[in-house]
């Protein structure tokens, strides 16, 4: 055992906040197994077979993008009652991200106010030719927990924090159309196409608000190799949810 | 702009989307995107698009209400908040008589404004042509058959700042694009590009930063050589051609060849 899986187990014991460990139906075996037993082994989990997204996954995720992008259109117009229906439609999405990133709730409830406010204001500028609604919102989401969790707290103390709040969604209220259940077992069976090792360093750099070289630093791996991971995550990630078209 | 920033640049795409890197390195990624050429740009915009639309889905298994009172503390702030000013209407691509009729309503309609009615107009000249929704993004195809009225094309080419410009495809032949910035559109005529691999289609973009879609290429436009033309041309500094799975992408697969747009 070196002493890389050494600090592999101890950091993991802290973030057993895994992906598909807060879904209330995961999918067998995908589950979080915990520390990796080997290195990356790019091929260690290609066979495994990735059957989503169904076409009726595509036609009710084309629908809801229409629909949000119908809202921002309306948004974009200054139409409030349709501001209403956008937040309805996306808040749990956002407030949960920033949950996650901030980990404290009062924190989290200022800054998904924050986000809100911001697409409010910045929706005529929304250019549906650039990407989905969706992305548009939760990269705009992100960008602002992430500056938060920066602001708060220094690198110590986020590490302190980090995972230090179990919290468990609770789905069956949150994810209640077909749509967001079809979504979400994709997502679980997708993330399970990724090694451990690439799941993790996904999560971390994703999630912490730590840069990629304080993940590499905290898992005691070498910086090109969390790059890799990650960016082989992602290519597998994107291309089972049907995002990279293939 | 060296070969080594390009490569710098796009092997930080996804440290990037995922906002995993410092302040300073953010900035120096932004440099790179500002130096290296177009093509490059478009390649590193796309890769950072797809994760974040990514991410995007990944988000469901996250999801969990905020607090209600926030719902009502946000509607009871927007009023007071003064919206930004929209940027320019997104590309469409309209048949020769669409096209016509459009510029017509507008007319009728006086100065386009933004916003809402943006949409509308958005939303008349889509229904002119096949929409499909593929991923990300909305494309637009039509088929420029026989239309017996001219001249739309041949207004833009014959405009008083009309230019032309030719791109090569890799496997042969040509497209040639003829473009009026006072219009905000082009032609683009093919001459000897051959068909895509079945389960492929080629796809148009404006460059602006990030690509926007126009449409697929036809097989009638591959067929005969009629110009197409493609409106919303907008601040485009290029326009380029991609290669696709059948139905076209939200954002270019493969990019074969562009063009620049002088301004």
């Amino acid at each position: 055992m070196s002493t890389t899986l050494l600090i592999n187990e101890r950091d993991q014991s802290r973030i057993r906040w895994d992906i598909v460990t807060v879904s209330t139906d995961p999918t067998p075996g995908s589950q979080y197994q915990g520390p990796p037993d080997s290195e990356d082994d790019p091929s260690a989990e290609q066979g495994a077979a990735c059957a989503v997204p169904s076409a009726q996954l595509r036609n009710l995720r084309a629908d809801e993008m229409e629909r949000l992008r119908r809202l921002m259109a309306a948004v974009a117009g200054g139409d409030q009652r349709a501001f209403g229906e956008l937040y309805d439609a996306t808040s749990a999405r956002v407030y949960g991200m920033v949950l996650r990133v901030l980990r404290d709730p009062g924190y989290s409830e200022e800054t998904t106010q924050e986000v809100f406010l911001q697409i409010w204001k910045s929706a005529p500028n929304y250019d549906p030719n650039q990407g989905s609604p969706l992305a548009w919102i939760m990269t705009l989401a992100h960008r602002r927990a992430v500056d938060r969790v920066r602001s708060e707290q220094s690198g110590t103390d986020r590490e302190a924090a980090y995972g230090a709040i179990s919290h468990t969604p609770e789905h069956d209220e949150v994810l209640e159309a077909v749509t967001q259940r079809l979504e979400s077992d994709a997502v679980v069976a997708c993330l399970d196409t990724l090694t451990d090792t690439q799941r993790e360093s996904v999560r971390m750099a994703y999630y912490s608000g730590w840069t990629y070289r304080e993940v590499a630093e905290r898992l005691g791996v070498a910086v090109p190799t969390i790059k890799s991971r990650i960016r082989d995550g992602l290519i597998k990630l994107k291309t089972c949810l049907g995002v990279t078209p293939s | 702009m060296s070969e080594a920033t390009r490569q710098r640049l796009l092997d930080a795409a996804e440290v990037y989307a995922l906002h995993a890197v410092s302040a300073a390195e953010e900035a120096d990624i932004e440099r790179d995107r500002a130096a290296v050429d177009d093509t490059a740009r478009v390649q590193f915009n796309i890769l950072v698009g797809e994760i974040q639309e990514t991410l995007a889905l990944v988000s469901v298994l996250d999801a969990a209400e905020p607090p209600a009172q926030l719902r009502d503390r946000v509607l009871q702030e927007i009023p007071r908040i003064t919206q930004d000013v929209a940027e320019p209407a997104p590309a469409t691509v309209t048949t020769l008589r669409g096209h016509r009729d459009r510029r017509a309503k507008q007319e009728r309609r006086g100065r386009n404004g933004p916003g809402a009615s943006r949409w509308r107009t958005t939303m008349l000249a889509a229904a002119a042509a096949v929409v499909v929704a593929v991923g990300g993004g909305v494309v637009a195809t039509q088929v420029l058959g026989n239309d017996p009225a001219p001249t739309q094309a041949e207004q833009i080419v014959a405009a008083p700042d009309a230019r032309e410009t030719t791109a090569e495809f890799p496997g042969g032949g040509t497209a040639n694009i003829s473009y009026s910035r006072e219009s905000g559109s082009l032609v683009v005529t093919l001459d000897g590009v051959s068909a895509p691999a079945a389960g492929q289609d080629y796809q148009m973009w404006f460059v602006d930063g990030t690509p926007r879609s126009v449409g697929l290429v036809t097989t009638e436009q591959l067929a005969d050589g009629d110009g197409t033309v493609i409106d919303g041309m907008g601040a485009a500094t290029n326009f380029a051609f991609s290669l696709e799975p059948a139905g076209g992408s939200p954002q270019p697969t493969e990019v074969l060849t562009m063009v620049t747009l002088d301004a």
